[in-house]
Formats: structure tokens, C-alpha cells, sequence
């Protein structure tokens, strides 16, 4: 069996896109994007 | 926000002091603390904060927003970050941390220097929580969907009575893995019980709305680790979900 980590997605830019959609909503409608 | 890394070796009593809170550390704890983060290659500079950096910096390219690293345990603090948003002239600051599931053992903590820090100088705007974001969950799915893969769930450990208090991190890791668009997942962990297993799957956790009126944005945002110090073997990310659910202020707040 071959085991592969999965990890942190760190800078990503998937994962930091993400990140920013998180933090845009949060902010609300005055967030620029 | 982040929980915080020594830069050095030589850093590490003080980190761990910190960590224990003025409890005294006993000397072989604190030298299988410092052979951990020796394995995690450092030495005189740490990996792990480098990482951080590019993460936040990629964040702040990616929001035009100024964002700043707050460490829980470590340098910058929390507080640092606060202050240089509040020099930014924010208005709002929003709280992320890089930890997506809630717990009063974790958010709460980061949630609580950062109140502190500010001061009512600025709003406040904390995501509590993000295990179930669909984008982040689009994200990590990305990186096994294709495969004939098993994935295994694991998640750090929080101690049963915490567990039996209510807290919901548990059942969020069950509710992601649970929700998965790939049938075959299992999950590990430690430190539970099974009473307080059956506890936490039976609790729901209260959601929540934004509203939004909001002036500058500050982000308070860095990485975890690729590993952590404590259980350098395993990552904390893994998993699929289908739906946001943000946790906000469980019943310990």
C-alpha cells in the first residue's frame, strides 16, 4: 500500500484564492475584489 | 493567525513557556520539544515561519488588502498584527485564522487576544470558522479527485472533557468527513471516549450570518504548518465536504 500525504495547501493559489473569497465575504460588499 | 513557530532552537524554552502559560516544563519535555523541531530542519531559522510568509503575502496580492501574521504563541503576536492594521488606518479587521474548524480550545483563544488587541479601536470581523468552505474544500478535493485513492481523515486531539463540555470539533470533522464526495474515507483521532464521541455527533453547532457594512479591510491572516511540531507526521487538511457551515461563537463564548 502507498500512503501520500495530503498537505497544509499553504500558498496555493487554489487554497489562497479560497482563502480571499473567505475573507471578502466576512468583510461584506465593501471588500474590493 | 497562527499558533506560532520558534525561529531558532534556542527559542524554544521561551515558546514553550508561553504555550504553558507560566507552568513549569520539565526538562524532558522541553528536549523532546526541541528534538521535534530539530527533525522539522531548524536550527537557526525556521521553515515553518517562511512558509507563513508566503502564504500571507499571497493573500495580500490576491486581496489588495494589507494582511498581517499574528502569532498565538510566538513573534509577530497577535497584537503586533493589530496594531499595524490600526496604523493602516482599518476600520475593520477581519479574524482568520489558519485553523478551519472550531474549537473553544483554539479560536476562541486567537478570537480573545485579537479582541484584546484592539480594543474596540476597530471592528471585529471573525471567521470562527471554514472546514466546510466549498472553495477551500474544492481545493484539497483537487488533489485526490482522479484517483482510486482511500483517504484518511486525521485531525488533531482535544481532551474528552473538553469533548463532553460541548465544544463541536469534533462533530465538524465528522460532519465534513460524513459529507465527502468520495464514498470510500475513514477518520483517526485520539483522546476520545466513546461517550463523548456520541456526545459531540449529537451536538449542533449554531450558524450564523454576515451582515455587511464595513469601511477598510485589514486581514489578520497566516498559515499553519505543512506540519506541526507536535505531530510532524500527520497534516491537519484532509478532507471533503459539500457545504459551508460557519460555527460561530459555540457555547463556550
Amino acid at each position: 500500500m502507498t500512503l501520500r500525504r495530503i498537505e497544509m495547501p499553504n500558498a496555493d493559489p487554489d487554497f489562497v484564492r479560497a482563502l480571499a473569497e473567505l475573507v471578502r465575504q466576512e468583510a461584506g460588499d465593501r471588500a474590493p475584489r | 493567525m497562527a499558533y506560532g513557530s520558534p525561529e531558532r532552537l534556542e527559542d524554544v524554552p521561551a515558546y514553550y513557556a508561553d504555550i504553558r502559560g507560566g507552568r513549569p516544563v520539565t526538562p524532558e519535555r522541553l528536549d523532546d520539544l526541541v528534538a521535534r523541531y530539530r527533525a522539522l530542519g531548524v536550527e537557526e531559522h525556521n521553515p515553518l515561519n517562511a512558509i507563513t510568509e508566503q502564504t500571507r503575502a499571497a493573500l495580500e496580492r490576491e486581496l489588495g488588502l494589507p494582511v498581517f501574521t499574528g502569532m498565538k504563541h510566538w513573534r509577530p503576536r497577535i497584537a503586533d498584527a493589530a496594531e499595524a492594521a490600526l496604523v493602516t488606518g482599518a476600520g475593520v479587521v477581519v479574524g482568520l485564522v489558519l485553523a478551519p474548524h472550531y474549537s473553544r480550545l483554539s479560536i476562541a483563544g486567537y478570537r480573545e487576544q485579537l479582541e484584546r488587541a484592539l480594543d474596540a479601536r476597530a471592528e471585529l470581523r471573525m471567521i470562527e470558522s471554514w472546514h466546510d468552505f466549498e472553495p477551500f474544500v474544492d481545493a484539497l478535493a483537487a488533489r485526490v479527485r482522479g484517483t482510486t485513492a482511500h483517504v484518511v481523515f486525521t485531525a488533531h486531539s482535544l481532551p474528552a472533557r473538553t469533548l463532553d463540555d460541548g465544544d463541536p470539533y469534533q462533530a465538524s470533522c465528522s460532519r465534513r468527513r460524513g459529507s465527502s464526495r468520495r464514498p470510500r474515507t475513514c477518520a483517526s483521532g485520539r483522546s476520545r471516549t466513546r461517550a463523548s464521541r456520541r456526545r459531540a455527533s449529537r451536538g449542533s453547532a449554531p450558524t450564523s450570518s454576515t451582515t455587511s457594512a464595513s469601511c477598510t479591510l485589514a486581514a489578520c491572516a497566516t498559515c499553519s504548518s505543512a506540519r506541526s511540531a507536535s505531530s510532524p507526521t500527520t497534516s491537519r487538511f484532509a478532507g471533503t465536504s459539500t457545504s459551508r457551515r460557519r460555527i460561530a461563537r459555540a457555547s463556550s463564548e
